[in-house]
């Protein structure tokens, strides 16, 4: 009988982060305590992605993948915010572009294509329940679909568009996402 | 407060000028206040929402919760289950969960969420339950079994799925027993509507069988028969299970496994390119495949390349690379999509497309591709042109006729920009090259003494002089070389200089022409100038000990300028008496600039030394050992010199600049020569790695270091008490010799108090008879007095009882009398034919290994031997392996091994021939293996 440690596991994932492009923390899920037992070494491993990921140049828009140090990751650029999904070296990398894939595509439909740090950590709760149906804490994942994990995130939006009434509502949010968007163009510029 | 908190955050959200962060100055202190909204009586939910958001964003910073604030917190949480509103149970459920280790009061939210397990919400009964089987324990789950049963077969995928998931981490904390009796309510959930209840549900169901492999057999047979499942992260669960099965079960060939490999190719059609991706690697890393059962999985690659994801061609190229190694021409078929890669965006990719390209291309092929490298190379980030390097290295060996192309790309990437990482490998690569190629060896010095001229890494530099120092003078033209040392004595920082002058001194050496050396006293004599210690001191020491001074004529009153006598002139008489002198000396002061024994040994001796305190006696550098008996604490020491070393005395107390950071590494002898009566025991000539004695989880345990000495071998027994409640005194281990060969008298130097924390070391030394080897097996007793002690206050029993324990037997071995040099021969073949074939035995020998590697690792454990040329390491897919290796054999012989390994259907066969000083030595270490 082999050691149970060489069995087969299913496809896992070891972190989900949320970084800024200057690699603050917006939001990360860890998902195995021997890799990382404390606060020190997760911050370690968020500053090595953000290191690796500039080291390698302009980042393509869509997934991309690399490999370092016994992970795999995948990562993508969403405005200032950078996420990444990661796992073992063994594991299958599409797997990784996939729930990297849905992560970005759920918070897109959460934030009406607005993904950017402030909106982010504007609506947090919508974000951490999406990552909390994402994957679970021990990095199983529990639903891929973009649309039904923001479905059963079941958060509205906290942002006053919501408290207006139905019929006005598609007028208001047209003109308000359009403000956001001249914004940070603007603002980018 | 907490209102203008509420405000404050308000005011943000419809702040427009964008870059402020709403958790902007966010304190502790202030949320926890806050969180006592949750007591109130009339709940607000929304502003519940935004506190509860504060504090796991605080949380998720890293904020740390005292045990006391944490249990405050989860109080007023348990409040918050009295709203009914979805999204803040949503919360709650997750604060719960993030907070629950750091909270002894786990217990007081069970009861809520059970209650949410009850109720007709399936939102709340999916989240509960996965919060639930979280926090609790096993006897909680029993309680609550009969829901989650009920769960599994739900018509909600979520309610299926958080159940599944639930149990599978039930399972693997050993809190869930009862999970194992939901067998038929999985098997139910496989055909669930969703794909990823079927697998949730898979997945459990292969952790709850996987210890039973019929079971296992019978389920993935079933599934596979099946065409497999509709959910594709099911069906990779079940590709996985299947390259399990097969790799398991190694005495069918791949080809009598039909069904399972036929299951393997269908997915490479499968509609989801997760499943064909997964297919691929999973035949890609079958044992014993063979290129034809690998072509359709290189065309599933071949596909994957062209996709405009980069993901896609990112696994694709990986796997391709990975393939390259052991069946390069499977791949090389794809050759051509390849070198589209090399400019593909992700530099990740194009650096795999490089490297796998020069492992499947041909040697026509490879002038073109460095071409194309050297496009890109520049923009590479640093580990990555790492990799290139190191392929390049590898195709220079496998194509040494190329190598004139090759090094010269390397020269080229020298000079060019990049990290000390990134010229520190190409400079290791020369050094390979140059060990592996001695035609190339002028052409790699000649480019190292190029780089050197504008290298801004004193580390590098030290290194290269060194080897300058150690080639230059015997190659065709030394003097090309001295230029190069010299501008660095002129230019450079204090431990350059250092190193150009040992460098420099070499050149002067016994082989050299009289001019040489009159050219080396030359430029030697102005360091006796330097205005640095070290480097002042070696000029000094060498130019005397090479009897340089021959060359100068004395000053004139003392004053500062130096007269040299010139080559041309007649200053030098020539006769035979003088020559030898010269031999002489530079004998000796070779010597002196080549260590006799690795630094490590040196340093450990010095220390020990000065630590006796005895300094009566001098020191003496012919008595340090001159194998390794330093052991890495840690993996991965440092490998390559470590720059040149200081001229004799001065050499433990000053080494050159440049001297790397090594792992570290400790003596393992250290503790038998600090007890004063094995002190004059000296130095073990073998010291083998520490050997448990007992199972892990016992009362005491106990370790044995086996140090073998010409005339005893002592055993360290390092004995640990892991009881409170006593302690073990006048501790011995008796040991039965009977059995064993090459043993006489034992004597017992026993530990005082072993307790809880505090180890002790009992000796038990043994004599060994002259000319008998010392091996074969001992039994071993721990004899001891225990005596009560008082856990609480910590005081002992007077009285005590003696007792003892009996150990798991202990061997000599072959290994404990065999040490590996310090530095293996690099040309194996030549040291090989140096030895010659008078003393050699050949062996052979069948082994119930299941592969070659795992054989080849045991025969390097079992004879403690040095693999030489990177033979130690067989791929774990070969069929065949040649294991080349160099040890020094008790009391002083040098033994060469070599070992030809190969796979057979019942095992492995080995062939064995060693060459020795000694044909008996070379019988015996043949004949131990078996």
């Amino acid at each position: 009988m082999k050691p149970s440690g060489n069995m087969v596991s299913q496809p896992l994932v070891k972190a989900v982060v949320i970084v800024n492009t200057k690699g603050g923390r917006v939001c990360s899920r860890f998902c195995d305590k021997v890799m990382w037992p404390d606060l020190e070494t997760e911050r370690a491993f968020e500053a090595t992605l953000l290191k690796k990921v500039q080291a390698l140049g302009e980042i393509s828009h869509g997934v991309d993948i690399m490999e370092f140090g016994g992970h795999i990751v995948a990562y993508t650029q969403c405005d200032d915010l950078l996420m990444f999904v990661t796992g073992l070296a063994s594991e299958n990398e599409l797997i990784l572009a996939e729930v990297l894939g849905s992560l970005d595509e759920s918070l897109n439909i959460l934030l009406r294509g607005l993904v950017y740090e402030e909106n982010v950590l504007l609506h947090l709760q919508g974000v951490l329940l999406v990552i909390d149906e994402l994957v679970d804490q021990e990095g199983v994942v529990m639903e891929s679909d973009p649309v039904e994990l923001v479905s059963r995130a079941g958060v509205q939006s906290s942002s006053f568009i919501d408290n207006v009434p139905m019929g006005e509502q598609t007028l208001s949010q047209a003109l308000q996402i359009a403000k956001d968007q001249i914004a940070r163009t603007i603002l980018q510029g | 407060m907490t209102d203008v908190m509420g405000d404050d955050r308000l005011l943000k959200i419809k702040d427009e000028d964008g870059m402020m962060s709403p958790f902007e100055g966010i304190e502790k202190g202030s949320v926890l206040q806050d969180c006592r909204c949750f007591n109130d009586l009339q709940l607000d939910t929304q502003k519940c929402e935004a506190v509860l958001v504060r504090l796991l964003y605080l949380v998720g910073q890293g904020e740390k919760l005292t045990s006391a604030e944490a249990t405050d917190v989860f109080f007023s949480v348990t409040k918050l289950f009295q709203a009914n509103a979805p999204s803040l149970r949503r919360l709650v459920y997750l604060a719960i969960k993030e907070l629950a280790h750091t909270a002894e009061e786990v217990i007081i939210v069970t009861n809520c969420l059970t209650k949410d397990i009850n109720s007709n919400v399936d939102m709340y009964r999916a989240n509960a339950t996965r919060v639930l089987c979280k926090i609790t324990d096993a006897q909680m789950v029993q309680a609550i079994e009969r829901y989650l049963k009920q769960e599994i077969v739900d018509r909600n995928p979520v309610v299926a799925s958080a159940a599944l998931v639930s149990g599978q981490q039930l399972l693997a904390n050993n809190k869930g027993d009862v999970v194992r009796r939901w067998v038929n309510e999985i098997t139910q959930a496989l055909e669930h509507q969703s794909p990823m209840v079927q697998f949730h549900a898979l997945a459990l169901l292969y952790q709850i069988k996987q210890h039973d492999r019929l079971a296992v057999t019978k389920l993935v047979t079933a599934m596979t028969r099946g065409g497999g499942s509709r959910s594709p992260l099911a069906t990779v669960l079940l590709v996985r299970y299947t390259a399990r099965m097969m790799s398991e079960d190694t005495t069918t060939p791949p080809g009598g496994q039909r069904p399972l490999f036929e299951f393997l190719e269908a997915c490479l059609r499968h509609r989801s390119e997760i499943v064909r991706y997964e297919a691929v690697r999973a035949i890609a890393a079958l044992p014993n495949v063979n290129a034809n059962e690998l072509m359709p999985a290189v065309t599933v690659c071949r596909l994957m390349l062209t996709q405009p994801q980069a993901s896609m061609r990112y696994a694709a190229m990986r796997t391709l690379a990975s393939i390259a190694f052991t069946a390069p021409i499977a791949v090389a078929a794809s050759n051509s999509d390849m070198e589209v890669l090399i400019g593909d965006g992700n530099r990740s990719i194009a650096t795999l497309a490089v490297t796998t390209l020069m492992r499947t291309g041909s040697e026509s092929s490879l002038e073109g591709l460095l071409k194309q490298i050297g496009g890109f190379l520049a923009d590479l980030a640093d580990e990555l042109k790492v990799r290139v390097v190191e392929a390049l290295r590898e195709v220079c060996l496998k194509y040494p006729s190329k190598h004139h192309a090759l090094l010269n790309f390397l020269g080229n990437a020298l000079r060019e920009e990049g990290g000390l990482e990134f010229k520190r490998s190409i400079v290791s690569a020369y050094l390979d090259l140059m060990a592996t190629l001695p035609g190339a060896k002028e052409m790699c010095l000649g480019h190292l003494c190029e780089f050197i001229e504008d290298c801004e890494h004193s580390q590098l530099s030290t290194q290269i002089l060194h080897l300058l120092g150690r080639e230059g003078p015997h190659t065709s033209a030394p003097e090309k070389y001295i230029r190069y040392i010299y501008n660095r004595l002129i230019l450079e920082r204090p431990p350059v200089r250092a190193a150009a002058v040992s460098a420099l001194a070499r050149f002067a050496g016994s082989s050299s022409t009289p001019a040489l050396r009159r050219s080396v006293a030359v430029l030697l004599q102005q360091s006796l100038a330097d205005s640095d210690d070290e480097v002042r001191d070696r000029a000094a020491y060498l130019y005397k000990a090479l009897g340089l001074d021959q060359f100068t004529i004395a000053r004139p009153g003392g004053g500062g300028v130096i007269k040299l006598v010139s080559p041309t002139a007649n200053g030098v008489p020539k006769d035979e008496g003088k020559d030898k002198d010269v031999a002489a000396m530079t004998a000796k002061a070779e010597a002196f600039t080549s260590l006799p024994c690795p630094v490590a040994n040196l340093e450990a001796e010095l220390l020990r030394y000065i630590s006796t305190g005895d300094t009566s006696t001098t020191f003496n550098v012919d008595v340090v050992p001159k194998q390794n008996i330093m052991q890495a604490a840690e993996s991965g020491t440092a490998s390559g010199p470590s720059g040149p070393v200081a001229p004799g005395a001065r050499a433990g107390a000053s080494v050159a600049g440049g001297r790397r950071a090594e792992a570290k590494l400790v003596d393992p002898a250290a503790a038998v020569m600090a007890v004063p009566q094995l002190a004059q025991l000296g130095r073990p000539f073998k010291s083998s790695p520490s050997v448990a004695l007992t199972e892990e989880e016992v009362e005491y345990t106990v370790k044995v270091v086996k140090h073998v000495y010409p005339t005893h071998v002592v055993l360290q027994f390092d004995v640990e008490n892991t009881l409170e409640d006593n302690q073990l005194e006048n501790v011995t281990v008796a040991v039965d010799t009977s059995s064993a060969s090459g043993l006489c008298d034992v004597v017992l130097l026993p530990a005082a108090v072993a307790k809880l924390g505090a180890p002790a070391t009992a000796f038990t030394v043994i004599t060994r008879t002259d000319g008998e080897l010392p091996l074969g097996a001992m039994a071993c007793t721990l004899r001891y007095t225990v005596r009560d002690v008082d856990a609480a206050t910590g005081e002992v029993d007077d009285s005590g009882y003696e007792d003892d324990y009996q150990l798991e037997d202990l061997e000599l071995t072959i290994g404990d009398l065999m040490v590996a040099p310090a530095e293996p021969p690099a040309n194996f073949r030549a040291a090989w034919e140096a030895l010659g074939g008078d003393n050699e035995v050949a062996e052979e020998f069948s082994l119930s290994h299941d592969s070659v590697a795992t054989a080849v690792g045991e025969i390097i454990n079992y004879l403690a031997m040095a693999p030489c040329g990177g033979s130690g390491d067989a791929n774990p897919r070969a069929r065949s392996h040649v294991l080349l290796m160099a040890g020094i054999f008790a009391p002083q012989y040098e033994v060469l091994l070599r070992a030809q390994v190969a796979m057979q259907p019942d095992g492995v066969a080995l062939n064995v021939v060693v060459r020795s000083q000694d044909y008996e030595v070379s019988q015996v270490i043949a004949g131990s293996i078996a």
